[in-house]
C-alpha cells in the first residue's frame, strides 16, 4: 500500500506538463463553439445551480427563525437545512469568475481555509460582548467577512452548548442566514442574466478558458487543501482539523458535491459539457473518457465515507488508504486536465500565473 | 446570453478593421494604455488599447515582451523584453509606430522594466551583468537614439521594476534579490543567500540614497514590483521562494525611510493570493493601490494607509494600471479580458472592444 507521502509526492509534483499547454495550437474549437458551451454550462448547470442556493439558503433562514423566534421548529430542521445550503454551495463553489468576482461574495459565503482561527476569535469576541447592530443583515453583510456566512454558522451549530431558542445566539443565527439568502439571491439573479453588466463575463473565448482553469482550480484545491493537508505524511502527523467543516462532519461529503459538479460539467447525459467539445476534436473522446472514469473512480470512493468524521477517516488504515487512492484519482483527473484537455481544446492555463515574474 | 454578446462582439469587429490611423493623423493617446500580449498563436506584441478597450495598435515583437514605460510627455513608449530578453522597443505614440529598438550590450540582457527621467531625456531599464550576477541599471539617450550613455549599480541582485519617485530625482528600484544566468535560464541560483531590497538611487549621479532591505527572516520574499503615489508612498509587492504552505504577507508599504510595513488581507484571501503578487498600481488620486494575484486569479485592493478594502476574482488576472478618475482601476488577464473596476462600488465593467489581435494580456498594463 502507498503511504500519503507518495500521494502528496505525486499531488505536488504534478501541474508542470502546464507548460506544455501553449505548444499546440492545433486544430482549435472556433468561437462558436466556445460560446455554445459557455451558454449551456451557465444555463443548464451554473445558473440552475444558484438558483438550488439561494432557495436553501431561504429555508434555512426558515428554519433557524422557527426554531429561534416562532417556537415551531427544531434543531433537526436547523441542521438538515445547513447540510443542505452547504451541499448547494459546494456544488457552486468551482466557479471564480463572472457576479463572483465581486463583494467577495464566495469568501463572505464560505470563510475557508481559516489557519489562524479568524472565524472563532471574532466570533467569540461578539458572543463575549453581543452587538446587537449584527443582527441586522445588512450590517453583517458588510461586517468582517469572518463572520457572514456558513463557518460562522457552522461553530454557533456544532461548537459549545449549541443554539438556545431566543439566545443572541439564535438571533445572530438568523442574521447569518438572511446575509447567505441576500448573497444567494444576488448570485441567482447575475447568472439568471448573464448578458446583464452586472454579471462582469468576458466573452466567449475567454470565458471559456476561464470555466475551464476554475474547474482545474477545483480540483487542484480538493487534492492539496482539503486531502493532503489534513492526510498529513502519515497517521501520526496527520492533521484533520485542516480538513474542512470537520466540525460538522462534512469534509467528504464536500469533496463528493464538489467532484460530481466536475463530473457534471465534464459529462451529464445529453447537457453539453466540455466531454461534447473534445469528442469532436482529433484523439478526444479517448481523453474525455479516462478523465470521466478518473472523476468516476474518486466520487465512488467519497460517497460511502461522506458522513465519516475526518479525524477518524486519516487515523483509520483502511480509511486513510481510501483517501491516498481518492486523491491519486483526482491527481490524475488533475494531469489529464491541464496536459490533454487544454491542449485539445486550445484552452491555455497560466499565461501570467506561470510566468514567474 | 452569449446572443447579444455575439451580436455586440460582429458588430464591433467589423469597426475595428482599421487598427492603425490613415497615415499622416496624429492619435491622442491620453488615457489609452499599453501591454505586451500574444495573439492566438502566441505570436507577442506590444499593444496599444485605447479608453473603451479597443487594440489601437499591436505591434509584433521579436520575442515575449514584458512591461513598458511611458515618456513624461506621454509621446514616448518603450516596452521592455521579457526578463533573460536582449530587446527593447521604443514606439512613438502620436503616429502608433515602432521606431527604434533599443539592443542589450553583449554580456547584459534586460530584466523586463524601465522607467524615463522627469524630463523624459534619459530611459534607465533594468539589466543584469550575468558574468557577475550583478544587478544593473542601463542609462540611455533618449533624444539621441538611445545611445547608452552610462550604466549604474542597482545595488542589489536581480532588480526588476523601477519607478521614478515623484520628487523627480530618486529612482525607485525593487532588487529581487534572486540570482539567474542566461546559461541556466530562469533558474534561482542563490536561494539560500537571497537577500532582496529596495534601492533609492540618485538618477543623476547613480549614488545610492538610501536601502531598505528585506527582513532576514523573510530573506526568500523577492520584492520584485513597486508602484509610487503622488504623495511618494511607496507599495511593493513580493513572491514567495518558500515552502508553499507558509503564508508569508506579500504586500509592503514604505512610507519612510524606516522599512517596510507588511500588509496582511483576511486568511482565504491572503491563501488564495498564492504566495505570488504580479503588479501593482496606485489609483490617481494615491488613496488606495491595487495588486494582482495571478496564481490565485486575484486582485487586491488596499487604502494607502495599509487598510485592506476587498477583493475581485479574475482568471489569470495580472495587469493593473490606474483608470482615468481616482478609485478606478483598469486590470487585465492572461485569457484576454479587460476590465474597469470601481473600488467604491465595488463594481466590474467589462471593457468590450473590437475582437483584437490580443488573446492573451502580459503582466503588465501601463496608463500612457
Amino acid at each position: 500500500m502507498k503511504l500519503p507521502r507518495t500521494a502528496i509526492g505525486t499531488m505536488t509534483a504534478l501541474g508542470l506538463g502546464l507548460m506544455t499547454a501553449f505548444a499546440a495550437a492545433q486544430t482549435a474549437p472556433d468561437e462558436p463553439s466556445y460560446a455554445e458551451l459557455n451558454d449551456a454550462i451557465i444555463t443548464h448547470q451554473i445558473a440552475p445551480a444558484h438558483e438550488a442556493f439561494a432557495i436553501a439558503a431561504q429555508d434555512l433562514a426558515s428554519a433557524l427563525d422557527g426554531y429561534c423566534v416562532a417556537g415551531t421548529g427544531d434543531l433537526d430542521a436547523v441542521s438538515d437545512a445547513y447540510h443542505n445550503t452547504y451541499d448547494r454551495w459546494m456544488a457552486v463553489s468551482w466557479v471564480n469568475f463572472g457576479p463572483q468576482s465581486l463583494f467577495m461574495r464566495p469568501v463572505r459565503v464560505h470563510f475557508w481555509p481559516d489557519s489562524r482561527n479568524t472565524v472563532g476569535r471574532q466570533l467569540a469576541g461578539v458572543l463575549n460582548e453581543p452587538r446587537d447592530d449584527l443582527l441586522d443583515p445588512e450590517v453583517l453583510g458588510s461586517a468582517s467577512v469572518a463572520l457572514q456566512g456558513l463557518p460562522a454558522l457552522e461553530r454557533l451549530l456544532f461548537e459549545g452548548d449549541g443554539l438556545e431558542p431566543e439566545s443572541y445566539t439564535c438571533a445572530l443565527g438568523i442574521a447569518i442566514a438572511a446575509n447567505l439568502e441576500a448573497i444567494g439571491a444576488d448570485l441567482s439573479a447575475a447568472w439568471s442574466d448573464p448578458d446583464a453588466p452586472g454579471a462582469a463575463l468576458p466573452d466567449d473565448a475567454a470565458l471559456a478558458v476561464t470555466m475551464f482553469q476554475a474547474a482545474f482550480e477545483q480540483l487542484e484545491l480538493i487534492l492539496t487543501r482539503k486531502l493532503a493537508a489534513p492526510l498529513g505524511e502519515s497517521a501520526d502527523q496527520a492533521r484533520p482539523r485542516l480538513a474542512e467543516n470537520w466540525r460538522s462532519g462534512r469534509a467528504l461529503r464536500n469533496i463528493g458535491v464538489n467532484l460530481t459538479t466536475l463530473r457534471d460539467l465534464t459529462e451529464n447525459g445529453d447537457q453539453a459539457g466540455f466531454a461534447d467539445l473534445l469528442r469532436d476534436a482529433p484523439g478526444g473522446a479517448d481523453i474525455a473518457d479516462r478523465v470521466i472514469a478518473e472523476l468516476d473512480a474518486a466520487i465512488a470512493l467519497a460517497e460511502p465515507l461522506r458522513d465519516q468524521p475526518i479525524a477518524q477517516l486519516v487515523a483509520d488504515p483502511d480509511q486513510r488508504a481510501d483517501l491516498v487512492t481518492l486523491g491519486q484519482h483526482v491527481a490524475e483527473a488533475r494531469r489529464i486536465w491541464s496536459d490533454e484537455v487544454g491542449p485539445a481544446l486550445n484552452l491555455n492555463l497560466g499565461f501570467n500565473s506561470l510566468d514567474g515574474d | 446570453m452569449s446572443l447579444s454578446r455575439r451580436a455586440f462582439l460582429s458588430t464591433a469587429a467589423a469597426a475595428s478593421l482599421p487598427l492603425r490611423p490613415s497615415l499622416g493623423s496624429e492619435s491622442d493617446t491620453a488615457g489609452w494604455y499599453m501591454s505586451g500580449g500574444a495573439d492566438a498563436g502566441m505570436t507577442h506584441h506590444a499593444a496599444v488599447i485605447d479608453d473603451a478597450g479597443r487594440t489601437r495598435l499591436a505591434h509584433e515583437l521579436p520575442a515575449r515582451g514584458h512591461a513598458a514605460a511611458v515618456s513624461p510627455d506621454g509621446r514616448t513608449a518603450v516596452l521592455c523584453a521579457r526578463r533573460a530578453g536582449r530587446f527593447v522597443t521604443v514606439i512613438n505614440m502620436p503616429t502608433l509606430s515602432a521606431v527604434h529598438e533599443i539592443a542589450a550590450q553583449p554580456d547584459r540582457h534586460f530584466y523586463g522594466h524601465a522607467c524615463f527621467s522627469a524630463d523624459g531625456a534619459v530611459l534607465f531599464t533594468t539589466e543584469n551583468a550575468f558574468d557577475s550576477g550583478d544587478g544593473r541599471i542601463g542609462v540611455y539617450d533618449a533624444v539621441n537614439g538611445y545611445r547608452r550613455i552610462g550604466e549604474w549599480r542597482s545595488h542589489g541582485i536581480g532588480p526588476h521594476e523601477l519607478v521614478l519617485h515623484p520628487d523627480g530625482r530618486t529612482l525607485v528600484v525593487a532588487n529581487g534579490g534572486i540570482l539567474t544566468h542566461p546559461d541556466t535560464g530562469r533558474e534561482p541560483l542563490n536561494l539560500a543567500t537571497m537577500a532582496p531590497n529596495l534601492a533609492l538611487i540618485d538618477s543623476q549621479t547613480g549614488d545610492l540614497a538610501h536601502r531598505i532591505e528585506m527582513p532576514q527572516t523573510l530573506s526568500l520574499l523577492s520584492s520584485r514590483h513597486l508602484s509610487v503615489s503622488r504623495d511618494g508612498t511607496v507599495a511593493v509587492v513580493m513572491q514567495y521562494q518558500g515552502d508553499e504552505s507558509a503564508t508569508p504577507p506579500l504586500i509592503a508599504l514604505v512610507n519612510d525611510r524606516n522599512g517596510l510595513e507588511f500588509l496582511n488581507a483576511p486568511d482565504p484571501v491572503q491563501t488564495a493570493m498564492a504566495n505570488y503578487c504580479g503588479s501593482v498600481a496606485f489609483d490617481r488620486g494615491g488613496g488606495c493601490f491595487g495588486v494582482s494575484s495571478p496564481r490565485g486569479n486575484l486582485f487586491t485592493f488596499w487604502q494607502t494607509d495599509g487598510r485592506f478594502r476587498t477583493s475581485v476574482s479574475i482568471t489569470d488576472g495580472c495587469g493593473i494600471a490606474p483608470g482615468s478618475a481616482a478609485g478606478t482601476f483598469v486590470l487585465s488577464s492572461g485569457t484576454g479580458g479587460l476590465w474597469r473596476f470601481y473600488l467604491e462600488t465595488g463594481h466590474l465593467q467589462p471593457l468590450a472592444g473590437p475582437i483584437a489581435p490580443i488573446a492573451h494580456w502580459d503582466n503588465h498594463l501601463t496608463a500612457l
